[in-house]
């Protein structure tokens, strides 16, 4: 017997019970199926459930583990994957009417890659409709109707990963994977208070995943820690043939046993200016948490157009990608009804204004270069609000989402970045600490996040109501 | 950009856009010519662009309110790509493009 609390321990912790034989992996994916049915569905978080795989898959594990056969970390531990994520003889929707019978024939690479290390694929979770590039602005966005934040079921709970963050903020499954193009991680994991790590752009392929920006898509997990993102990321990281952009992994995972000393971080200056005054008590209590382990400067990022590029890139893309889409009046399909007219401008964006976007990209990359070089971290935190209600424009009460322009630089950098929980905000709803690090220092950026999370406990603060 | 917007009857131009292709000769041919020359001036490129985008994908689904959604989409499109004039670009500037050449095939 499996106790409801037990829903949110970590992957190490459900390893060792695995391990010691205190549960199997077929009871924990049992455990995890009924609780995705249950409160998933009442959140609105799960596409599918992949109930027959998920056992096939256990039972496997189970007896590969008899026999002395250890795929590693994630041997027999369930997880959920964003709708995105091809699978094979399983419908992958990407979270738009559209596409609810599509069914590829292969598995995703990452998803691949997991079943290679013995994980069990217990759902495909929901999603904002193609990602989120046609431009929502509230959250009925998505087939399976808007997702409700794991804390309230009042509030948003973010998107595009939104079913990838409530799993893990209602305690549904042990680790999921999202995806982000500009924020689709960081922004429902810091609203759902769990942790979720975006990686350098290129580190893992997205073989298998919908394109909605080729030069932007990044797939990262959404874990209990940085730790086990680390975990995660070891399994799924690495070239492709597929995917040229993926690279040999070399360092980047590595995590350094102790961190630099001293080590160097900054905040973004201004980064409090338009957050919800609890939102800035939080981040100066972590600052103060942080500045433990070394310095931290306020900096101003380089003045450059960093929301224009990424604006720019993705609706160049994203129209080239969904080209016959839109021609062929499915978009009409789409369940918001600005998503519906959000792909047309795209069609006619100049392609010097494109090819002039991925110029100014390369002056970005150049100029984040020595910040990074100079900073371990960078800081602010990942929302400027608490999540808001589910019925509301996003611009009643968002204040634009992002802190400050930490997050979409990240993204136009390709940087690693991490949201971890900070602390109760306004309503008593969960507030994240974004990090950022410089590109291919994923495994320095998680060792950071690892040390805050051990010198706090917001991480192992969850919804009271999934504990019993 | 949103200032020759303004000045400009949306509303007869997108009308005449939702027809769709033939929307745009109808109004060079009636919105233009039947102004006074100083209401006259060129349309601006957002609504140059949107009549590209009804010529593009005509139909019966456009209504005013679409248009003007989209639009205001154009107009922010627009918007960006003045942003990113802001910055110095010199001929050596390259776009950081995905392509790259093939590998040498090994004998």
């Amino acid at each position: 017997m499996i106790a409801a609390g037990d829903a949110f321990l970590t992957i190490d912790e459900w390893g060792r019970r695995l391990r010691g034989g205190e549960v199997t992996s077929l009871a924990l994916t049992d455990f995890f199926l009924a609780r995705l049915k249950t409160i998933g569905t009442a959140h609105n978080a799960v596409v599918t459930l992949t109930a027959d795989r998920a056992r096939e898959e256990a039972r496997l594990a189970d007896a590969d583990l008899q026999r002395g056969r250890d795929r590693g970390p994630l041997h027999g531990i369930p997880y959920g994957a964003k709708d995105l994520l091809a699978t094979r003889g399983i419908p992958t929707t990407w979270g738009a009417t559209p596409f609810r019978e599509q069914v590829f024939a292969d598995d995703a690479t990452v998803i691949e890659r997991l079943r290679a290390a013995g994980a069990v694929l217990t759902a495909k979770l929901a999603m904002i409709e193609l990602a989120g590039g046609f431009g929502y602005r509230q959250a009925h966005a998505s087939f399976t109707g808007p997702a409700l934040n794991a804390w309230d079921r009042s509030c948003w709970a973010g998107g595009s990963s939104s079913g990838s963050g409530i799993a893990l903020g209602a305690g549904l499954v042990p680790f999921a994977i999202g995806s982000e193009t500009s924020g689709s991680i960081l922004n429902p994991a810091g609203a759902n208070g769990v942790t979720g790590f975006r990686p350098t752009y290129g580190l893992v392929p997205r073989t298998g995943a919908m394109a909605l920006s080729w030069t932007l898509d990044k797939i990262g997990p959404l874990c209990r820690t940085a730790h086990d993102c680390l975990t995660v990321m070891r399994a799924i990281a690495g070239p492709d043939e597929e995917d040229f952009t993926a690279f040999e992994v070399g360092t980047t995972l590595d995590a350094p046993a102790t961190l630099p000393s001293p080590c160097r971080m900054a905040r973004i200056a201004g980064c409090l200016r338009t957050v919800q005054p609890e939102i800035a008590d939080r981040f100066e209590a972590a600052c103060s948490v942080l500045s433990q382990f070394g310095t931290i400067d306020e900096i101003e990022l380089p003045d450059l157009p960093y929301s224009a590029v990424v604006g720019t890139i993705i609706t160049g893309e994203m129209a080239a990608a969904f080209e016959d889409f839109i021609r062929s009046g499915q978009v009409q399909e789409l369940t918001a009804p600005e998503d519906r007219w959000g792909g047309y401008a795209g069609l006619v964006l100049p392609a010097k204004d494109y090819i002039n976007a991925l110029r100014v990209r390369r002056k970005i990359q150049t100029a984040l270069d020595p910040v990074c070089q100079q900073y371990d971290v960078l800081l602010a935190p990942t929302l400027a609000t608490v999540a808001g209600p589910i019925d509301r424009d996003f611009r009643e009460w968002s204040r634009g989402f992002a802190s400050s322009s930490l997050g979409v630089a990240g993204n136009a950098g390709g940087l690693p970045g991490i949201t971890v929980p900070m602390g109760a905000g306004a309503n008593g709803l969960p507030t994240g600490l974004q990090l950022v690090s410089g590109a291919r220092r994923d495994g320095l950026l998680l060792t950071i996040a690892t040390a805050y999370q051990q010198r706090t406990g917001w991480h192992r603060q969850h919804p009271e109501r999934y504990q019993s | 950009m949103t200032e020759t917007v303004a000045t400009f009857n949306r509303r007869a131009f997108a009308q005449q856009l939702a027809v769709g292709v033939g929307g745009v000769g109808c109004w060079s041919s009636s919105t233009a010519m039947a102004q006074p020359a100083a209401e006259g001036e060129p349309p601006s490129m957002a609504l140059l662009l949107l009549a590209a985008v009804v010529a593009e994908c005509p139909g019966e689904h456009w209504n005013e309110a679409q248009l003007s959604d989209v639009l205001q989409d154009i107009e922010g499109d627009l918007g960006r790509a003045q942003l990113l004039r802001t910055v110095p670009l010199t001929n050596a500037s390259e776009p950081a493009t995905m392509f790259r050449a093939p590998a040498v095939p090994q004998p």
